[in-house]
């Protein structure tokens, strides 16, 4: 196990930043640590920088307690969101910074140090800018003095706080692939916070979605995907209709539709269906199945899929279903009209 | 004391167009024309006064004032006092602004504004505060007394005074700049490996090197010219207790003309060698600050 958060929680006067988290991860693994602003996805990395203190719980590193161990002597590479380059040195002495401060006794010679700085230089892809300043870079350019100067101190984890987040759209998914394959060269245990779920979905081996102050869900994309365990984790997740829905011995109903309540849930009377827009399949007769009677309210056609959205007859709720476009042809829906939609993969949660 | 705030020049916005500016000749010429004569009025008259009083009787006259002992004896206390007040405002500074701007604690808005009480009170009442503590009559006068200490009409008594009214300028510098930068910086340098010393010497220290030099600037401006507290706590002994701006009184009361003038010509080229120095810091100052990012 490289990093163990055991009990982790965190106030800050009357606000909770963490309550009670726990969590481990794995040796060379690269995890996300995603959630709206607020939600201590921040607070947490800092902690187990040691840039911020806890006020219950223990962080762990390689098995051992770091706690109380200081920052500085962690040997955790942190990338702040904002780069914090030296702005009075150039990308030479930014990236060589780690080792320079080392004492005597553990200090490379001045060219191993050269060297060190030139062939992760070579690593981030900046080679030849090592006279710039700060200044003279692109944002890309210097979040990526900020990797190669986290990484000369060669950490045991890496920590990222939103690195792509101060840049433009095109540089972040550069950026961000650029991290991935970077990580499967290297395999230093990493965690980097987002608040991007395309980009944590894309990036990280198992992401952790975090929500006012606690952890709602932790694993790999495709699960998180495909399996949201809280009504959290689906809103945040993708884009995904809400239907309420009432349930009855036994029975969730939506409109027509009715579903298999879960157990948990059998003594409640209202409750939320979660569907993705490519989960309604829409049809211009009902054919005897049990569907949801709903009303065209409007066409996007432009794309690789029709989006159409709908307003639901039973109690006005208005969603949206995305449709291949041949099949959106097919069925030659207009503005107004009455369709019939069924749902896959919906589910069910109490209404909070 | 608006004037420690640095006024930047605008040079990085092109002049106006004076298309849109379509003030008459005459508004543009009155304006100019007021700026100009109050400028000569108010400042360029009383300093060629200074220095052509001081010349009045040849410049023999002019140079026998500083061989004056008196004379050279407050020229040293000038400079004692600023040697002792300046490096202590220096590290004072940048201690405050290190505290007040990389940490949070209970206070802090408090230290803030006592950091400014030496520009808000009066520097008569600076003195006179040393007096009600250091006096005869004072809070420590007897314990003093009993121990053989003067420091009122003596020379800690004007260390101290010009330390007091001068302590707000290198923090007042700092504080402004290092709140703008933040503390992300720091942060890195520690997360690898730096100590504090470390993180001090090559991180901050850099980053704020211009402003702390204006501030010394203006703090050693302020230490050599202060009259109203030193006057207080001075008792003008003769060779003993007057600084420069003192002895000057002191001449200027005893119609010694030419000799007043002299030591103030020596204050006001002070003055002069202290706004050159500004502001070539003031164009690097700006210049550092508009290559960060």
């Amino acid at each position: 196990m490289s990093i163990e958060v055991q009990n982790i929680s965190r106030r800050f006067g009357n606000y909770t930043a963490l309550d009670q988290v726990n969590l481990q991860i794995e040796k060379g693994e690269m995890v996300s640590l995603l959630g709206p602003s607020g939600s201590g996805k921040t607070t947490l990395l800092r902690i187990i920088a040691g840039l911020e203190t806890s006020d219950t719980g223990r962080v762990l590193l390689h098995g051992q307690d770091a706690t109380e161990v200081a920052v500085r002597k962690r040997q955790v590479g942190f990338v702040f969101q904002h780069y914090a380059l030296f702005r009075h040195m150039n990308v030479l002495d930014n990236v060589a910074f780690g080792l320079n401060v080392r004492s005597r006794s553990t200090r490379p010679s001045k060219s191993e140090i050269r060297d060190r700085v030139f062939s992760l230089l070579k690593l981030v892809q900046l080679e030849g800018l090592e006279n710039r300043y700060p200044t003279q870079l692109s944002g890309g350019q210097r979040q990526r003095v900020a990797l190669a100067r986290a990484l000369a101190i060669e950490p045991k984890v890496l920590l990222l706080d939103e690195p792509f987040g101060a840049l433009d759209a095109k540089v972040r998914k550069e950026l961000r692939r650029w991290l991935r394959q970077l990580h499967e060269e290297l395999h230093i245990t990493s965690v980097f916070v987002t608040h991007d779920q395309e980009e944590a979905l894309e990036v990280a081996d198992r992401v952790v979605v975090m929500n006012n102050a606690r952890i709602e869900q932790i694993g790999t994309p495709r699960e998180i995907y495909d399996h949201p365990a809280t009504p959290f984790v689906n809103e945040f997740l993708g884009n995904v209709n809400s239907l309420s829905a009432s349930v009855e011995q036994g029975r969730v109903h939506v409109g027509g539709i009715d579903l298999l309540a879960p157990l948990e849930m059998r003594d409640q009377t209202n409750a939320v269906a979660y569907v993705r827009p490519h989960n309604i399949q829409l049809a211009r007769s009902k054919n005897g199945k049990p569907v949801l009677e709903v009303t065209v309210r409007h066409i996007h056609a432009a794309g690789p899929t029709a989006r159409l959205e709908l307003r639901r007859t039973d109690n006005g709720e208005e969603f949206e279903a995305e449709v291949p476009r041949a099949e959106e042809q097919h069925l030659a829906l207009k503005v107004g009209e009455t369709a019939f939609a069924s749902l896959r993969d919906a589910r069910v949660f109490p209404r909070g | 004391m608006a004037a420690t705030v640095p006024l930047r020049a605008p040079t990085a916005a092109p002049p106006p167009s004076t298309d849109t500016l379509t003030e008459s000749y005459w508004v543009r010429g009155a304006l100019i024309t007021f700026t100009l004569l109050f400028l000569i009025v108010f400042l360029f008259l009383p300093l060629a006064a200074v220095f052509i009083e001081a010349f009045r009787k040849g410049s023999d006259m002019f140079f026998a004032a500083f061989k004056d002992p008196d004379a050279l004896s407050a020229i040293r206390l000038t400079f004692l006092a600023a040697g002792i007040a300046v490096p202590l405002n220096l590290v004072f500074g940048l201690a405050a602004s290190w505290a007040i701007t990389k940490f949070s604690f209970p206070g802090k808005s408090l230290l803030l504004s006592l950091i400014d009480v030496p520009f808000a009170v009066s520097p008569v009442i600076s003195g006179l505060v040393y007096v009600l503590l250091f006096g005869a009559q004072g809070w420590f006068g007897p314990w003093l007394r009993e121990h053989d200490i003067k420091i009122i009409f003596a020379v800690p008594g004007i260390v101290l005074a010009t330390i007091f009214v001068t302590f707000p300028f290198v923090a007042r510098e700092l504080i402004p700049l290092m709140q703008s930068q933040g503390s992300d910086e720091e942060q890195a340098a520690v997360s690898l490996g730096a100590n504090g010393w470390q993180t001090f010497w090559h991180v901050t220290l850099p980053n704020v090197k211009w402003a702390l030099l204006y501030g010394v600037i203006l703090c050693n401006a302020r230490a050599m010219g202060e009259f109203g507290a030193v006057s207080v706590v001075s008792g003008h002994i003769r060779g003993e207790t007057n600084t420069l701006p003192l002895h000057v009184e002191i001449l200027y009361n005893e119609y010694n003309f030419v000799a007043a003038f002299a030591c103030a010509s020596l204050l006001a080229l002070l003055a002069l060698v202290t706004l050159a120095l500004k502001t070539l810091v003031e164009s690097k100052f700006s210049g550092s600050e508009a290559a960060a990012p």
